[in-house]
């Protein structure tokens, strides 16, 4: 019966495009939306999910890595100590300022690295290298900030918390949630921007021995030092990125977005399809009278309906696909995962089978009133 | 076989009442029905509109349900089997041949011919050998691969008794097949018809207004308030 479904759909191209049209609309709306929201959401992550480390270790309760709070620095050698440690290094973050040529200034969020292992340094390097960070007063900053921070070049002085400090390297794509810039610098000399005393660290940054158990060493760090927090990346990278979710809103009111916009979509879908099928209903009474079964009917009408879903849900890729190459940046980064992908594919695929199937109960019996006397 | 014909009826109708309910009040459309068809007879429907033609044929192909009274085909009684069977026995037993032909829009003529079998499950190569076999004999050999639209009415009754013959049925149900056909073009389809019956041997029976086809029935059955009177025919 595919084919008899296939044809029988092709014969009605108006409405079958104005249904395709619905499809693709459904799929690319909210793969485009939800990708833009999770690129979105995922800066909140970001230091975490490309810093290196495999466990951070922070104060008591700390719940989003750009917000910590101080913690002492000799707690390096006790996490040392931990079995399954192979490295653990200062890491230093703290908001201030950094004075513009123009005479404005403009709030930065400071990253100190430990100079030795770079652990949590900057990547993506567009101009300069990693090892730059090393140079005397050197700053690293992003060419995506340049907007805020008056794009500054290579070899440019700037002050740093009323500290001088020279751009040594440009990164392209490290973007924070907040409005504030990274500046990533060396540990001991984001002390003295932040004028921190030297006893002093944001967190603990560490690297496993190779076939270590990030649980236990994290649930061993805690033990040997209750009142620090150590999360493995992941979680992290996941709790940072919660925080903005729960306390903003913002989660509810993108999805609200995302789920209207899906809601006109469907409803395009729906009508459509419900209007092919009303259509045709005494065709389908036709078959029933010529002894086509309930389980026949349900199959022409299930196969219509999946083949438009599966058509309208490939080009519909295809577009999401397009835009996220040609629209995507590190400034709104589109990331469709393919659970969302195959998600929105699924939810078109039943709003179809739905709207195609709800017509037909009208007629579940044989209506000889519609079949004989049209 | 003519004997065993005239002992064993296809269609047995016996005493069938039906009524619809409008507007709170039961209408009664058929009050007492009795009738036998014998295989290779032809045998046309008539009566007032509203008379209640289409409902008898309806009870006939076994779409409706009679409110009493019984309905053997080919000696099984009706009522006594469930929906699937029924389904069944409409596939298989039956050929529809509707007013406004009813085919499937998109499809082609050869597609159209080919859906009873496919329901049936028929294997696809014989099935196409024997829908275009039918296509020839209704004499639309060169048009198997046209869509309904862009066939001539007449033509698209012709694939509609192709159809209807797909599953060689026993019996054919033809609710006003020349209503919507000009005269000659009613004429040939009626011709055809006749031939189809003869040729392989089907029981027939043929709801009409049109007076001008009488000449092809065996018999005429004339349905008034709810009762049917033979009017006589050609034999
Ligand atoms: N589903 C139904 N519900 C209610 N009344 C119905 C229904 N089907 C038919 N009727 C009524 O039953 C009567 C007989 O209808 P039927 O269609 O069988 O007549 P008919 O002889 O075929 O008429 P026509 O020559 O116009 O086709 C009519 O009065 C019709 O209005
Ligand atoms: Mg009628």
């Amino acid at each position: 019966m595919w084919s008899v479904a296939i044809k029988t759909l092709l014969a009605d191209r108006g409405k079958l495009c104005t249904a395709l049209v619905g499809v693709v609309f459904s799929i690319v709306l909210v793969d485009v939306q939800g990708g833009l929201f999770l690129g979105l959401i995922r800066k909140a992550g970001m230091l975490v999910d490309y810093g290196d480390a495999d466990i951070w270790v922070g104060h008591h309760r700390i719940h989003n890595v750009d917000f910590p709070r101080d913690i002492p620095r000799r707690w390096v050698h006790r996490v040392r100590a931990v079995p399954g440690v192979q490295d653990a290094r200062p890491y230093m973050l703290g908001f201030t300022e950094m004075t513009l040529p123009g005479g404005g200034f403009e709030t930065v969020l400071v990253v100190g690295v430990d100079r030795a292992s770079r652990l949590g340094s900057a990547w993506n390097y567009r101009d300069g290298t990693p090892e730059s960070i090393l140079a005397n007063d050197g700053i690293v900053v992003d060419v995506c900030e340049g907007d805020k921070l008056d794009d500054p070049a290579v070899g440019e002085l700037r002050e740093v918390g009323r500290t001088r400090a020279r751009v040594v390297a440009r990164t392209e794509g490290i973007m924070n949630f907040l409005v504030t810039p990274y500046v990533f610098t060396t540990y001991d000399r984001a002390l003295r921007f932040l004028r921190k005393p030297a006893d002093r660290c944001s967190y603990i940054l560490v690297q496993l021995a190779p076939g270590a158990d990030r649980q236990r060493v994290c649930a061993a760090i805690k033990e040997r030092l209750p009142d620090a927090e150590a999360f493995e990346r992941d979680e992290y990278s996941r709790v940072s990125v919660d925080f903005w979710m729960t306390r903003t809103g913002l989660g509810i009111s993108f999805g609200a977005a995302t789920l209207l916009g899906l809601f006109v979509g469907l409803v395009m879908v729906a009508q459509t399809l419900y209007a092919l099928v009303l259509d045709r209903l005494p065709e389908y009474g036709t078959l029933k009278a010529m002894g086509a079964t309930e389980a026949q009917v349900y199959g022409l009408l299930v196969s219509q309906a999946t083949a438009l879903a599966l058509l309208g849900s490939a080009i519909g890729l295809a577009v999401v696909y397009v835009v996220q190459e040609q629209f995507s940046s590190p400034k709104a980064p589109i990331i469709v995962p393919w659970w969302l992908s195959l998600g929105s594919c699924a939810l078109v695929l039943i709003i179809c089978l739905v709207s195609s199937v709800l017509p037909y109960l009208r007629i579940r019996r044989v209506d000889p009133v519609m079949v004989l006397s049209q | 076989m003519s004997i065993a014909a005239a002992s064993n009826p296809v269609l047995d109708v016996r005493d069938v009442h039906k009524a619809y309910r409008r507007g709170g009040a039961d209408t009664r459309v058929l009050s007492g029905i009795d009738l036998q068809v014998h295989g290779g007879e032809c045998v046309f429907l008539v009566g007032p509109s509203g008379s209640g033609k289409s409902t008898l044929l309806s009870i006939l192909g076994c779409i409706l349900t009679p409110d009493r009274g019984t309905l053997r085909i080919v000696g099984r009684d009706v009522g006594q089997i469930d929906e699937r069977a029924r389904v069944r026995l409409r596939r298989d037993v039956i050929g529809f041949v509707f007013q406004r032909f009813q085919l499937i829009r998109g499809l082609s003529v050869l597609d159209n011919v080919l859906v009873p079998m496919r329901l049936q499950g028929k294997p696809p190569s014989a099935a196409r050998q024997r829908a275009l076999e039918l296509i020839q004999s209704v004499g639309l050999g060169e048009c198997a691969h046209a869509l309904p639209q862009q066939l001539s009415a007449g033509q698209c009754q012709r694939v509609a008794f192709a159809r209807a013959l797909a599953n060689d049925p026993l019996i054919l149900l033809a609710d006003e097949p020349t209503a919507s056909l000009d005269i000659a073009t009613g004429d040939e389809i009626m011709q055809l018809l006749r031939r189809l019956i003869q040729q392989y041997h089907k029981t027939a029976i043929v709801v009409t207004h049109d007076a001008r086809i009488f000449r092809y029935a065996d018999r005429i059955l004339r349905l008034d308030g709810g009762q049917l009177q033979d009017q006589g025919g050609r034999t």
